[in-house]
């Protein structure tokens, strides 16, 4: 009964797997009929190539930061808004509506609210304010870029963090109230601790997902300015395809997929503590 | 090695089987695809005007493949490596990457005789013939500037230039119009590419040697570039202008020179209001030196090997090189100049370009951007110098830009 | 939160210069359908098809992730050898890879079968995507319902396969319906994929490459992006609207017995 899905899993993702690996030790542009077997040179270039490392060095920052916020904010939000009235309810789907749209079109809306000559500057300017360089300035861009895409994600967690509030039993509630606990003691004591393994899979689940950001990084920067939001999967298409270095490109992938899944079981090792807990 | 040759071959001739599905059924009419560049002024609706008198002769049906996410060179490495190859491809020069998936045109007379064919030469042989040139060392300017700063004559040295840029801003006008995306390298290369070039006439041989250095034949120009950004010759938010804003800019008479490919002349005539303007091509960096003017083969043809209809893609490239009424669409349609080819409605602007082009000796042009045919350097030089450019223009050092440069070379060479 | 949508609504509907000058207000007096019927009948993005083709996508990728995923998951969920749980982390290492690892070196795949550049092959690279989350849904869910179930269905003397169809099936539906819904989203969402796999020149567009072939990397023009972003987002916006109670809820009840 197990078989259809193990083929189609095999053919559509394990062998071209496997493929990249294989690609990523040759120079071949993609088409031609001659290629070298080149060891592990593409890997050392892509450790010696500014534009990599710098692409590589941003892709993990995006990721930490995002994931931080994403989660801080979607966990704050959900303690806000757990509860079953209509306003809630409401509130629910405001956060959580830029999540069913494509990034490519966040990434679009938000560069056209944000670029130099766009809906926010033009206000400014309006209002006698000088424009800010959101999407102009390497150093702007980069947190414009993150700031787009804690917007955009984060009522996902914030809807995952609220299934797992409900789950907590009302009654841990109703002890700590007769021993006279603040709302911060609570959290602190009963929701934050309880919430452990959804916090895990959030963690685990939005890490995964920035350290891959493309789509709206094409829409929003296009990489730039300057390179400065150019992102991994940015460079991997890039070199693949425009470059014609499918070799070198298919290195990175194979760099993408190594760190992924070890920052995915790190995490989930590290946080086995904090739900081992939970079920004591 | 030759193992790894087996496999390629395997999985391209296994590829093939299924891949295009294009068979030409006998009593049906033949498909011809055609990759092309998909610009404002050259739109799917242009190409397909184009190409109606040939698809009417030929009785075959000539479709266009736009380009992708991943621009015209990415689109064809997509589709050859998805064994779904167009017959034909425009806009691409050949390079020694992709000679062996071309065809070779060298037996015909009008590939070989064509506007700079041996410039664009690979290998000893013609795989390419195109329409006409794209000038790409031009800076368009507002007459009215001009007068408004005191200036009588388009400067002929840097020095010159880098005085009248000085009298335009102390006339109150903002010198020069640069912007982001993909064009901040412009204003950098024209002022600087056809000097280097100039100096050095082996130079896209030596940096992918490595006997040159990025450094040694920029340091000049980089250091020109940081002055006038410094200077406030190029506006500070510059780097977030858009393509279409920069024109506009231009056109409703806000800055004083435009530095842009000779393209930007279709815009200009299609721009129902619009102050005087001139153009001029890079001063010369010492008195006396020859100009190099930068042109680049424009609309060129490709033949792909792959093609089933090999003959017929042939053909296509035949007429849309020979053929006068197509040549004469795709030349004023475009900015695109071509000597000899002056014959349709051109305004003041054009008539200047075509001056410039006929005016210049064969061995006067360079090439621009990463060069053409055998004398090229790595692949995604341009890309990288206008992020490097736009490094500057944000706040980094001449000293940091020429680093990162160098360092780009050393890892791509 | 609610800003981005307004400004973009309301702009779909105004001039370019309006947009420039009052980027907040409604300004009946300017109100105008001309760019929206611009974008909707534009030769570059055929909006309606992509609308179908996606849908058509959509829908496609679910019946086979499900059909796919469900019986495979009750299998490994029921099983408890070596051999199943290796089965589990074969799929669910799936989870931790970037698609984008294997999207291009599938072309190579895709060709190979003869299917590159086509539908089937589309639906087959993107179903294969949805398999690691489901399967790691549906086993855990599996996991939580009684083994009861399983010798009630055998006593009907039916088939294995149709046994679980019939009955343990219908059982699943939370969380058939928390998958469901987050395949409906990444499909309809997804760019990369369809650009890669389906190309140019087959001429199949997606919403999200439709827009992104008609708003092209370089515009300025705000009534051809503004009504374009309107007319990509409006259907599943709509139906997000209209269904949000189901879709929050089905997530919700996914991640709590997941």
């Amino acid at each position: 009964m197990a078989s259809p899905a193990v083929i189609v899993f095999l053919a559509m993702f394990m062998v071209p797997m496997v493929l990249a690996f294989v690609l990523s030790l040759t120079d071949w542009n993609g088409f031609s009929l001659r290629f070298e077997w080149v060891g592990f040179d593409n890997y050392a270039t892509a450790f010696k190539n500014p534009r990599v490392v710098h692409a590589a060095t941003f892709t993990f920052v995006v990721a930490l930061i995002g994931t931080i916020l994403c989660n801080g904010m979607g966990l704050a939000v959900a303690c806000l808004i757990s509860g079953t009235g209509a306003l809630n309810t409401v509130a629910r789907t405001v956060f959580f509506y830029p999540y069913i749209i494509s990034a490519l079109i966040i990434g679009f809306l938000w560069s056209a609210l944000l670029a130099p000559q766009g809906v926010v500057n033009n206000i400014l300017t309006q209002l006698g304010a000088p424009p800010v360089p959101f999407l102009s300035d390497p150093g702007f861009a980069k947190w414009t870029l993150i700031f787009t895409i804690v917007w955009s994600t984060f009522g996902f967690n914030m809807i995952l963090y609220i299934a797992g509030l409900k789950s907590i039993p009302a009654e841990y509630y109703e002890a700590a109230m007769v021993d006279g606990a603040t709302p911060w003691l609570k959290f602190r004591h009963i929701t934050f601790p309880l919430l452990a393994p959804v916090t895990t899979v959030n963690l685990v689940l939005t890490i995964v997902g920035l350290l891959k950001s493309y789509d709206i990084v094409l829409a929003l920067t296009d990489g730039g300015p300057a390179g400065s939001t150019q992102t991994v999967v940015y460079e991997i298409l890039r070199d693949s395809f425009v470059n014609a270095r499918l070799g070198f490109g298919s290195a990175q992938a194979v760099i993408l997929l190594i760190v992924t899944g070890a920052i995915a079981v790190a995490v989930t090792l590290t946080r086995r503590g904090a739900e081992m807990r939970v079920s004591e | 090695m030759t193992a790894a040759a087996l496999t390629a071959a395997a999985l391209t001739l296994t590829g093939c089987g299924g891949g295009g599905g294009q068979s030409a059924d006998s009593g049906k009419k033949v498909e011809l695809r055609m990759l092309a560049n998909i610009s404002l002024t050259q739109t799917e609706d242009f190409w397909n005007k184009t190409v109606a008198p040939f698809e009417k002769a030929n009785n075959v049906d000539v479709k266009i493949v736009a380009p992708g996410a991943d621009g015209l060179a990415g689109t064809l490495t997509q589709l050859l490596a998805s064994g779904d190859v167009p017959d034909v491809v425009e806009w691409l020069a050949p390079s020694a990457k992709l000679a062996p998936e071309l065809v070779d045109l060298s037996k015909y007379d009008w590939a070989k005789n064509g506007p700079l064919a041996e410039q664009n030469k690979v290998d000893g042989k013609y795989y390419t013939a195109g329409v006409g040139e794209n000038l790409q060392s031009t800076f368009f300017y507002n007459k009215k500037a001009f007068a408004d700063a005191g200036i009588t004559q388009a400067p002929a040295t840097m020095d010159e230039f880098e005085a009248d840029l000085a009298k335009l801003k102390a006339a109150g006008w903002v010198p020069l119009q640069t912007g982001g995306e993909w064009f901040s390298n412009i204003l950098f290369q024209y002022i600087s590419l056809p000097n280097v070039l100039a100096a050095n006439p082996d130079w896209h041989k030596k940096m992918s040697s490595g006997d040159l250095t990025f450094s040694q034949t920029f340091a000049g120009s980089a250091k020109r570039y940081a002055d006038w950004l410094k200077a406030g010759y190029v506006p500070k938010d510059a780097v977030g202008v858009k393509y279409a804003d920069a024109e506009a800019n231009f056109l409703a008479g806000k800055v004083a020179i435009y530095p842009m490919g000779s393209w930007f002349a279709a815009a200009e005539k299609a721009a129902p209001k619009k102050p005087d303007i001139g153009v001029f091509s890079t001063p010369v960096e010492h008195e006396g030196d020859t100009p190099r003017v930068a042109a680049a083969l424009a609309n060129t043809y490709l033949a792909m090997k792959a093609s089933k209809h090999q003959d017929l893609a042939i053909k296509l490239i035949k007429f849309m090189t020979t053929d006068k009424t197509a040549i004469t669409e795709q030349l004023s349609g475009d900015g695109i100049f071509r000597a000899g080819y002056d014959d349709y409605p051109m305004d003041q602007v054009s008539k200047d370009l075509q001056k410039l082009i006929s005016d210049t000796p064969a061995e006067d042009f360079v090439s621009p951007g990463e060069g053409s045919g055998d004398t090229i350097v790595p692949a995604g030089f341009t890309n990288e110098l206008n992020t490097d450019v736009q490094a500057m223009m944000t706040g980094k050092s001449a000293d940091d830009f020429l680093h990162s440069m160098d360092d780009w070379f050393a890892s791509n060479r | 939160m609610l800003v981005p949508m307004y400004v973009m609504v309301i702009s779909a509907f105004k001039p370019q210069a309006d947009i420039i000058l009052h980027p907040l207000a409604i300004s009946p007096h300017n109100f105008t359908l001309e760019y929206l019927h611009k974008a909707l009948t534009s030769e570059k993005f055929n909006v309606v098809r992509a609308y179908g083709i996606t849908l058509l996508f959509v829908v496609l990728v679910n019946v086979f992730c499900i059909v796919l995923a469900a019986p495979a998951s009750y299998v490994i969920a029921r099983g408890r050898s070596k051999w199943h749980l290796t089965l589990l982390l074969f799929f669910v290492s799936g989870m931790f890879i970037p698609s984008q690892v294997t999207v291009i070196p599938v072309i190579f795949v895709l060709r190979v079968l003869g299917l590159m550049g086509t539908i089937p092959g589309f639906v087959l690279f993107e179903t294969a995507l949805t398999l690691p989350v489901t399967i790691f849904l549906f086993v855990a869910y599996l996991r939580t319902v009684p083994r009861d179930i399983d010798e009630a269905a055998a006593l009907d003397g039916a088939g294995k396969i149709r046994a679980f169809w019939s009955c343990i099936f219908p059982i699943m539906k939370p969380a058939v319906a928390t998958i469901v819904v987050l395949n409906s989203i990444a499909v309809w969402n997804d760019f990369v994929n369809p650009q890669v796999v389906l190309g140019t020149s087959s001429g199949i567009y997606t919403v999200t490459t439709g827009v992104y072939a008609a708003v092209g990397r370089y515009t300025t023009d705000f009534t051809l992006l503004f009504p374009t972003l309107l007319l990509a987002i409006a259907p599943a916006f709509i139906f997000f609207i209209l269904m949000q109670r189901k879709i929050i809820g089905g997530l919700v009840a996914g991640a709590t017995k997941g």
